[in-house]
């Protein structure tokens, strides 16, 4: 980590130490341009102290070629120092890397055991709520679904006791007015029959009897008398102008 | 002619002897015109009853039936026509009567009405006693069973 810091921060400060140089290069630049045009004006005397800037230029030329050659060097040996360090720390880095992920696999399985014993618990306390809560529900559920039916059973009971009841009564009372009706008919059938037999008995009591009559006074009659009968009804047939 | 008809009928008192003269006459009319000369009661022998003959052969003595065959055709031809007109007197009696007691009916009945009469006898021991009279389409029931059937009706009704 450190490392990396020390890279980049060599990194800036090279790039500011261009910029400088850059900017001194462009104020000898804009010097060296209005030194020329004062020559124009000023003359002659001037032409000597043309030549300082030139040799001016040529010094810095020298020194900031010497500078960027130190600094070039110095980068150079900053950035092998750091390629040196950086691939040290790279030939470390496997194993630091190794070191960093047996601690981030020993943190992550402390981690994965903890989760899952975390989640586990969760799950079991879960599992535990849910199937309290549906034993719960289960047992509302129970006595909700005895309770429901219970009171429908009451409900049809009640229902079928009434609808019996009335049924009974219904059926009693129609029994009632049928065998009522029954009794009158078959005790006036019986009345009927009664009379009926009877008048039945009598006539063949009257059958008897007059057959009884019928033989009894035949026998009883002898010839005389029966001829003196037939020749009374062929009197009384003159007398009902039938002869 | 009556007269000499109402001799054939002396002894005919029922149904019975009113059919047997029918079928005597018819019987008689086949020998009618054959063997002219003799006598028809001489021609019958033997085919009727004797007592039938009798009364021919004493007719023919008599001259009221003569040898002529179509004096004869005509004599029974009319005593035909005189018997489908003697009623009939429908008697229905309990007892089976002895001939002497249909002839007294007969008589009474010939008395009373002054003619001739054959009796449709029935006997059905039913009646008790008395008779069902039944004359020319007019009837008459005087029964015993009757009598008896009546005063048990008069019961019934009480």
């Amino acid at each position: 980590m450190n490392v990396q810091i020390f890279f980049i921060i060599s990194v800036i400060l090279g790039i500011l130490a261009t910029i400088l140089i850059f900017l001194f290069c462009l104020d000898i630049y804009y010097s060296k341009k209005k030194i020329k045009k004062e020559e124009k004006e000023g003359g002659a005397a001037l032409k000597l102290v043309q030549r300082i800037p030139q040799e001016l230029e040529k010094i810095i030329k020298q020194e900031v070629a010497k500078t960027i050659l130190e600094e070039n060097q110095k980068i150079k040996k900053t950035a092998e120092e750091l390629i040196n360090l950086y691939k040290k720390e790279l030939a470390n880095f496997p194993s630091l890397i190794k070191e960093e992920l047996y601690q981030v696999s020993n943190i992550q399985t402390e981690v994965k055991e903890k989760l899952f014993k975390e989640v586990e618990n969760t799950i079991s306390n879960f599992e535990k709520e849910i199937k309290k809560e549906v034993e719960r529900i289960s047992q509302i559920n129970n006595e909700t679904r005895e309770l429901t039916i219970k009171e429908t059973r009451d409900s049809i009971d009640r229902y079928i006791k009434e609808q019996l009841a009335q049924m009974l009564q219904d059926v009693s009372k129609t029994s009632k007015e049928i065998i009522n009706q029954n009794i009158v008919r078959t005790e006036e059938n019986i009345k009927n029959y009664e009379k009926e037999k009877l008048k039945e008995i009598d006539r063949k009591i009257y059958e008897i009897l007059k057959t009884v009559a019928k033989q009894t006074i035949g026998k009883t009659i002898n010839l005389s008398e029966h001829e003196q009968l037939v020749m009374e009804a062929l009197e009384k047939a003159k007398k009902e102008n039938i002869l | 002619m009556e007269k000499v008809f109402e001799k054939f009928l002396e002894k005919v008192i029922t149904k019975e002897d009113f059919i047997l003269l029918l079928e005597e006459i018819n019987s008689l009319e086949r020998f009618i015109f054959k063997e002219t000369k003799k006598p028809l009661s001489e021609k019958i022998k033997g085919e009727v009853r004797e007592e039938f003959r009798n009364i021919i052969e004493k007719l023919e003595k008599e001259k009221i039936i003569t040898r002529s065959p179509d004096q004869q055709f005509s004599f029974f031809d009319n005593f035909k026509k005189y018997l489908k007109n003697i009623p009939q007197l429908k008697l229905e009696i309990a007892f089976l009567p002895s001939e002497e007691f249909l002839l007294d009916v007969k008589n009474w009945f010939k008395k009373e009405k002054n003619k001739e009469v054959i009796l449709d006898l029935t006997v059905n021991p039913k009646l008790v006693a008395g008779a069902i009279i039944e004359y020319e389409g007019r009837y008459g029931n005087f029964s015993i069973a009757k009598k008896i059937d009546e005063l048990f009706s008069n019961y019934e009704k009480f």
